[in-house]
């Protein structure tokens, strides 16, 4: 599939999970939901590849990205004073993101699906409170943590449509993408999630420098070597993998 | 809520609520230390299981099996459990049950990942319920409930709201668990249609007129009955039914213009409280929430006759009558 082509189909999502959700209340206050293109890219990625697609599972990539919504709202919400309106609209407009993943999914009688899911988003809060606790302690820890988190809903959407093949370049992508982000958010004197929560990874920032690097090659090779995935989308799977490189490059520069 | 009271209503199922308070136990169990906490934190502050009790009540309708029913009870327990854990975010609130809550003694955060961690071993128990129906009908619920909240935040302080914006946002808040949780019971044991409708519809009279009463007793308790100041549902800016009702009266609405700006002082909180009191407020609300109570009791009525039955109009009439 081309850019274009792949363009117009995360748009055409973006729209129907907006239209999934919409509360008149929550879109003023709290705005629409958090949709995270980079992982609606690797969700819709078997699509993008040609692999047979029918309306179960558009749903169900649609209750994945909803599921990250729910998370990424409460991620929003304040540690501490949280009382005003928009705030408080934020603790419900996650749980409003999450009642309708669920909705979706019963409505087309997906339960071995929901049960996998949930389960999920269980493992997923697990892993954001020991990040937050700072209960992580190994470097290796963290990053398995991290990627956890960043693609597990992900992953368990793959395996329930046996896409078993598609796990490996998803999760690292996307392992790759939150890391470079923490990074790039970090020099610029920001908090991020991570960093902010790891004492392990603030003084050990070189070692995310080279677990980046270590990623990046292996997915360029992994990628390069394919003989899964149309040539056209490893040029924009490499490009977009690469992009950040070369935007610090020539910030840097 | 005197629980003591309550739990004789229905003591034989002493055995089955103690095999879902050890399932309640396991299903709140982490890898994660904290959430773990935060989690047992919730579970030891008890809580009267009403939605546990009126699964298993609504199951005996059918044919019970508590290995059968335990997840669907598990599962609307931890739902209830997690929309406080997030309430309480929401309103920004320090105790509940007289403990300490999970923001209070950790922060807002810790109390979103535990809400969030409980609202999904909640669905993943009851997909053990392999019934479409069941989880379209529970997943409407978590839906309708937080569109309850919602509207809950935009009626704040809206002293126009009218007696129907307040039914509805009740309804959507309370009753519509309470109706799942029986309707849910009786699905899950297979009780015939017939039955299982009259259940639904029983639980939500019954959620009704227990919100109702809820309303009426946060402005007629003591503080110390209420484990908080009375009136707190107005200082937040909850207009409930009592209020309604009286909020033209002269000698009422300015205080009330002072309780919801938040310019009370603590003298005139009580004096608001005793005037509300001493109006006819509390007893119009009462009436409605009798009306409630009648219709539960009729749809007690209409179900096949078993052991539950007479429980369940017992436990109605308790949480419709009941002081504190």
């Amino acid at each position: 599939m081309n850019e274009a082509l792949i363009k117009q189909h995360i748009k055409q999502y973006k729209d129907g999970i907006f239209k999934q959700v919409q509360h008149s209340t929550l879109l003023k206050y709290t705005g629409a939901p958090v949709i995270d293109e980079e992982r609606l890219f690797f969700t819709l990625l078997p699509l993008f590849n040609g692999e047979e697609w029918d309306e179960s599972q558009s749903k169900s990539a649609i209750a994945v990205t909803l599921i990250f919504s729910a998370l990424a709202a409460h991620d929003l919400v304040k540690e501490l004073n949280a009382t005003t309106k928009e705030q408080q609209l934020q603790v419900l407009a996650g749980d409003y993101y999450s009642g309708k993943y669920y909705q979706l999914l019963a409505s087309d009688k997906q339960l071995d699906l929901i049960q996998q899911l949930s389960d999920g988003v269980a493992t997923i809060s697990e892993q954001k409170t020991r990040f937050y606790d700072r209960q992580l302690y190994s470097f290796e820890e963290i990053i398995q943590s991290i990627q956890l988190i960043e693609s597990k809903s992900i992953e368990q959407l793959y395996e329930y449509y046996s896409f078993h093949e598609y796990v490996f370049v998803m999760k690292e992508s996307l392992l790759l993408i939150a890391l470079k982000r923490e990074l790039e958010a970090y020099e610029k004197g920001g908090k991020p999630f991570y960093i902010s929560k790891s004492s392990q990874l603030q003084s050990n920032i070189n070692l995310l420098q080279v677990e980046i690097e270590k990623v990046e090659s292996l997915l360029k090779e992994e990628i390069t070597n394919s003989e899964l995935l149309q040539d056209q989308l490893k040029g924009l799977l490499l490009d977009k993998l690469m992009r950040c490189t070369l935007e610090k490059q020539l910030r840097e520069g | 809520m005197d629980k003591m009271k309550l739990k004789l209503l229905y003591s034989d199922l002493k055995s089955d609520l103690e095999i879902i308070e050890k399932e309640l136990a396991v299903a709140v169990n982490s890898s994660s230390h904290l959430l773990n906490e935060a989690s047992l934190h919730l579970l030891l502050a008890g809580g009267k299981r009403i939605r546990p009790v009126f699964v298993l009540l609504a199951a005996k309708f059918g044919n019970y099996s508590i290995a059968s029913i335990k997840s669907v009870a598990v599962s609307v327990e931890l739902i209830h459990m997690a929309s406080l854990v997030h309430d309480d975010v929401i309103d920004d609130a320090e105790t509940r049950r007289g403990r300490e809550t999970v923001k209070a003694q950790w922060n807002n955060r810790v109390a979103m990942y535990t809400g969030d961690f409980l609202f999904a071993n909640a669905i993943e128990y009851i997909t053990d319920l392999q019934n479409t129906y069941a989880h379209e009908v529970l997943s409407q619920t978590m839906v309708e409930l937080c569109i309850g909240e919602i509207i809950q935040i935009e009626d704040k302080h809206y002293l126009e709201q009218t007696v129907r914006d307040y039914l509805r946002r009740i309804k959507r808040k309370t009753a519509i668990l309470i109706s799942a949780s029986c309707e849910l019971g009786a699905i899950a044991s297979k009780a015939d249609e017939k039955t299982v409708s009259h259940l639904k519809r029983f639980g939500y009279y019954v959620g009704m007129s227990f919100q109702i009463i809820d309303d009426i007793l946060d402005l007629t308790s003591s503080d110390e009955e209420l484990g908080k100041p009375a009136g707190s549902d107005l200082a937040q800016g909850n207009i409930t039914l009592p209020v309604l009702f009286v909020k033209n009266d002269p000698a009422i609405e300015p205080l009330l213009s002072d309780i919801l700006a938040g310019t009370i002082s603590d003298t005139n909180r009580q004096i608001l409280l005793t005037k509300i009191r001493e109006s006819d407020g509390i007893e119009r609300a009462k009436q409605i929430s009798n009306i409630y109570l009648q219709k539960a009791l009729n749809e007690v009525k209409q179900l096949p006759a078993n052991s539950a039955k007479k429980s369940l109009q017992n436990i109605a009439l308790f949480m419709s009558k009941r002081k504190f």
